[in-house]
């Protein structure tokens, strides 16, 4: 089972979340605003491992927060470690 | 190597490393790469091709699907590609001579409302124009073609119609992995199991090989046939990807004796019920909401998956869960795959899998091969990486994910 | 061992209140109210008379008929625990929120281990059924 920490309601499965996805970066080395656009809309950095996301508690105070997960080993961390 | 793999079938492997240099290097042995290979080698005669895994043939997603071959997709152009994959499985046996227990079932997509019967019945129609054989059935003939089926859903899915894809097929994974193994090794091509490769060799812009523990091999051409790890794959030559891994889970259930015909999907409930050549029922839905690199199986899963099914299939509440897997689909921004060129000279990719990847395995490598051979592909040409780019992305609302 | 009555819901009439963290902690609700914090910034208020949140000029204020409610006593507190909710359950008094069979839901527990039940009124029946 997996836990995932809200920060208004505690440790909750994590069927009761929905997923919000990582902070879009655009690398610095795509210039082209056109290109910029492109890649914000579409493109993804699929990290495998630590990544900063979003999620949403939809099953109890319904308020978005962001979380620090591994994702090869689906681990909550802490924000600030 | 796989001990099963080799008492089972007389595979030609190569004996000691890789040769410095070949005209192609695949990076996965799976489904798509190896019948990438089978076809170069095949239909073009370019056989100085090397197929490398980091594990075994078939290790990866192509061991880890739920074997369904069906075209009845929602944009044309998809219809059209998985349709030729479709029609390319029925003839497999044939052009391979091995055996990959193909088996035509028909699928029948269930809707359990009046908004999801439209749906299903443009589907219909849409099929039926670009070439697929698919009707909207109702209610009567969907209980003559599957007995078993609860058609008041539990009395929360009354089922209204279902579109009824009569080519909808399922075929043995691993064998179909085996049969273009074979074909490729029988015609020349290298397959190297076990040897994973660590980067790119670049020259400037251009892909010009792959690093492995076995050395540096260089290549006219590097295709990525990578499944759920392709962006650490395509961040090498620097090309990014609208990918995002997410965990697909499937599970089955112990023998069932009583025949189940069909491979059935609900449209509203999310799920599809079809049974193996063993008797199991085979049941899988759609994959995990969030990102992840992770191939764990979550009760959380079996148990709405199980509760879904039941509500359907009252039969299916006396089987118990044998067996559960979880592949990590590489599932595009847009849910169509992406096949071709990446811009980048020299490096071609076969990827967004998602959860389409098996049924489009014989079209996908024979149409990549083509494009390697001869420079075009018309049949994937929508489905290129530029596509983004170019404002015309594939967003399929029949594909198993878009939901 | 005989199964706890199954709690008994009913409408319940409220205000729903956004605002202000500090604005909603220091609010000086009306009497006889009872007030439930869903998160920091967002008061469910069950009572009659409309409050104010004088620490917030933007504070939204609007009648709130969404909720159902049900008292649930200690004994069906540490019932519906056992048997309907997968979370560690903390010791009141305060707002425990989550999925309660399977069905979001919120108690607000207080010191005695009893409780007040909430939902919302699309999924009081499906909650019912399911602790029924």
């Amino acid at each position: 089972m997996l836990w995932v920490e809200c920060p208004n309601c505690g440790s909750r499965p994590f069927e009761e979340y929905r997923y919000g996805n990582v902070f879009p970066v655009t690398p610095d080395t795509i210039t082209d605003a056109d290109a910029r656009n492109v890649d914000y809309a579409w493109m993804q950095d699929n990290i495998a491992g630590v990544t900063l996301e979003r999620w949403f508690h939809e099953s109890g105070c319904r308020r978005w927060f962001t979380a620090k997960r591994d994702t090869t080993s689906d681990e909550f961390l802490p924000l600030d470690g | 190597m796989n001990e099963f793999v080799e008492t089972l079938l007389d595979l030609p492997w190569q004996v000691g490393d890789p040769k410095p240099a070949y005209d192609v290097v695949i990076i996965g042995a799976g489904g798509h790469g190896l019948s990438t290979a089978y076809y170069l080698a095949t239909r073009h005669g370019i056989t100085n091709v090397c197929v490398l895994d980091s594990n075994f043939i078939g290790s990866g997603n192509s061991g880890r699907n739920t074997t369904i071959i069906r075209s009845n997709y929602g944009i044309p152009e998809s219809v059209a590609f998985y349709q030729h994959s479709l029609e390319m499985y029925q003839q497999l046996e044939a052009e391979t001579g091995c055996w990959i227990m193909h088996s035509q079932k028909g699928q029948i997509w269930l809707a359990h409302s009046v908004s999801t019967a439209r749906t299903e019945q443009t589907r219909a129609l849409m099929n039926q124009a670009m070439g697929a054989k698919t009707d909207y059935i109702g209610p009567d003939e969907i209980k003559r073609l599957c007995p078993q089926i609860d058609l008041s859903g539990g009395g929360r899915y009354p089922v209204h119609g279902a579109s009824y894809h009569h080519e909808g097929a399922t075929a043995r994974h691993d064998r179909v992995v085996w049969a273009y193994a074979q074909g490729a090794l029988r015609a020349g091509v290298h397959v190297y199991q076990h040897t994973p490769v660590t980067g790119l060799l670049m020259d400037g812009d251009r892909v010009t090989g792959v690093q492995t523990p076995k050395g540096n091999i260089s290549a006219g051409t590097v295709i990525s046939a990578v499944g759920g790890n392709v962006t650490t794959v395509s961040n090498w030559a620097g090309v990014r990807l609208p990918i995002r891994t997410h965990a697909l889970q499937a599970f089955v259930t112990n023998a069932h004796a009583q025949e189940f015909d069909p491979i059935i999907s609900s449209n509203d409930l999310v799920f599809y019920v079809s049974q193996t050549p063993r008797g199991q029922m085979l049941i899988g839905a759609e994959y995990d909401r969030f990102a992840s690199y992770r191939q764990a199986t979550s009760f959380a899963y079996l148990q709405a998956c199980s509760k879904k099914s039941i509500t359907m299939f009252p039969f299916l509440a006396k089987l118990r869960i044998m067996r559960s897997w979880t592949g990590i689909c590489d599932v595009s921004t847009d849910f169509s795959p992406i096949m071709g060129e990446t811009g980048v000279p020299g490096f071609m990719i076969s990827t967004g899998w998602g959860t389409w990847g098996f049924k489009a395995i014989p079209a996908g490598g024979e149409q990549l091969a083509q494009l390697v051979a001869t420079g075009s592909a018309p049949l994937i040409e929508p489905f290129g990486l530029d596509r983004f780019a170019k404002e015309a992305a594939m967003a399929d609302p029949s594909s198993a994910g878009t939901r | 061992m005989p199964a706890c009555e199954p709690p008994r819901f009913e409408g319940l009439v409220g205000w729903r209140i956004i605002a202000d963290r500090s604005a909603l902690d220091t609010a000086p609700w009306p009497a006889g109210s009872h007030v439930v914090r869903i998160s920091p910034d967002d008061a469910f208020v069950i009572g009659a008379a409309e409050p104010g949140v004088p620490g917030d000029e933007h504070a939204i204020v609007t009648p709130e008929l969404g909720f159902a409610g049900a008292a649930v006593s200690a004994e069906q507190v540490a019932d519906i625990a056992l048997h309907h909710i997968e979370w560690k359950l903390p010791a009141g008094p305060c707002v425990a929120q989550g999925q309660i069979a399977g069905v979001p839901s919120k108690l607000v527990l207080h010191a005695d281990g009893s409780a007040l039940l909430l939902v919302a009124c699309a999924a009081r029946h499906e909650l019912e059924d399911r602790l029924g």
